[in-house]
């Protein structure tokens, strides 16, 4: 994203808006975003904070349309198709969640601080270490060298995203292992990552405890999506 | 990427925080969903939710909710509605058993209620996500208030600096907080983010 200088009043409003808080201004109060810390995500310009419409959107290109791809939701890279659901949303009929399987779900730099690929690189490849292999998604395909060692790619090591999800598979009886193992990959990373849990309930609808610290709110797929997915 | 997962907070100012969410998979369930989604659509809109949209056409707060039941016009659309109790949720739960309209539907907020509707309503909960929290570098993160307002915009369009900045003005008496919870709401794309819930957090934060 940039600011339009000629179009810029230095009103000063819009600094705050900016999740990555990448927006400064300059001595005489005109608005720049610092290019570095930007994640494309377009909050600046969609918020329509700006009273002239300062905030414009150049063509992005590769490495640096990797900000988007990862940061916002609305945005499209040519010919691709409109984005899908995925995940737990969609479980009930696509079925890709079996029993006795739970999914960590680790999202980098979320909430609110933001993530470069080098914490990816150096999360991934701890836990590889450590014995655990993320899955290989699309997402992960396009910034990755090597999933079984961890490595991105050179040139995205230093771009930065809102947040960079992965995604781990484990089986359940290895739950509590990968949780220790989590927990101390973390300590090398120099950032927050959230992280979720994804299971398939039981056949009467329950989930067994697991012994995991939880938060009591989370997601609930009811199972009302048709066809049902075959069971697993 | 899980944007209404990891909604920060207590039991307790938990208990206002509902999203339904009506979403469909790609070769799948995709045939003739566009219909069905303005249908889910209107269906959740009688349940009078205080945020609404779809993820990337925007939310209530942002356009006018009759243009995103009439754009919704292909085939892989995701739709949120939110709610502020769980009786609301389990009554629209109940209207679109009987509607039947084949699209996935999940539900995030306090697992409890949404459990105990279930198993009276007879439905079996194909899967649930769970948050275990926050690792790593937590000393970057603002205090708990600011955090639990912004994680309500899982996509984080909701600047932590924004949070800070509105509740300054409110305690110098520059802006409310139903005012501030809008303009925080304005923020998240997709309409998952509660303002109702924004409103009471900021009161607590500026209480003082």
């Amino acid at each position: 994203m940039r600011v339009d200088a000629d179009k810029c009043i230095s009103c000063g409003v819009c600094p705050p808006y900016c999740p990555m808080g990448a927006i400064g201004t300059m001595e005489d109060g005109l608005a720049f975003i610092d290019q570095d810390e930007c994640v494309e995500c377009g909050v600046c310009r969609r918020s329509r904070v700006c009273p002239t419409s300062a905030f414009y959107q150049p063509p992005l290109s590769w490495p640096r349309e990797v900000r988007a791809i990862f940061s916002d939701q609305t945005y499209r890279p040519a010919g691709a198709p409109r984005r899908t659901s995925e995940g737990m949303k969609i479980g009930d009929v696509i079925g890709q969640y079996r029993r006795g399987e739970v999914h960590f779900l680790v999202e980098l730099g979320r909430p609110g601080i933001g993530a470069r690929f080098h914490h990816l690189e150096a999360l991934t490849s701890a836990m590889a270490a450590l014995g655990f292999r993320p899955r290989h998604g699309r997402a992960l395909a396009r910034v990755m060298d090597d999933i079984a060692t961890g490595r991105v790619k050179d040139e995205v090591r230093n771009e930065k995203a809102s947040r960079i999800s992965i995604h781990y598979p484990v089986p359940a009886e290895q739950a509590g292992a990968f949780w220790v193992a989590l927990q101390k990959a973390a300590g090398t990373v120099d950032n927050v990552m959230s992280v979720g849990l994804v299971r398939r309930c039981e056949a009467d609808g329950t989930a067994p405890v697991h012994g995991l610290p939880v938060y009591p709110n989370g997601k609930t797929n009811v199972g009302l999506g048709r066809p049902r997915a075959e069971e697993k | 990427m899980s944007h209404a997962l990891y909604r920060k907070g207590t039991p307790r100012n938990l208990r206002n925080d509902f999203v339904v969410m009506a979403g469909v998979a790609k070769g799948r369930n995709e045939a003739g969903a566009a219909a069905k989604a303005r249908r889910f659509f209107d269906i959740a809109r009688r349940h009078h939710p205080v945020n609404m949209g779809e993820i990337t056409m925007g939310s209530a707060h942002q356009i006018d909710l009759d243009q995103i039941g009439q754009r919704l016009d292909w085939d892989t659309p995701l739709v949120h509605a939110v709610f502020t109790d769980a009786e609301t949720v389990a009554a629209l739960l109940r209207q679109l058993q009987e509607a039947d309209l084949g699209l996935c539907i999940t539900v995030s907020g306090l697992f409890e209620p949404v459990r105990e509707y279930c198993r009276q309503a007879g439905l079996t909960p194909y899967g649930i996500e769970e948050s275990l929290g926050i690792l790593g570098r937590t000393d970057l993160l603002p205090a708990e208030p600011v955090v639990e307002i912004g994680t309500m915009c899982g996509h984080g369009l909701v600047s932590f600096r924004l949070i800070e900045m509105l509740a300054q003005q409110i305690r110098e008496g520059e802006t409310t907080t139903a005012d501030a919870a809008r303009e925080l709401a304005r923020q998240c794309v997709c309409g998952i983010f509660n303002p109702v819930r924004a409103q009471s957090l900021l009161e607590g934060m500026t209480a003082e």
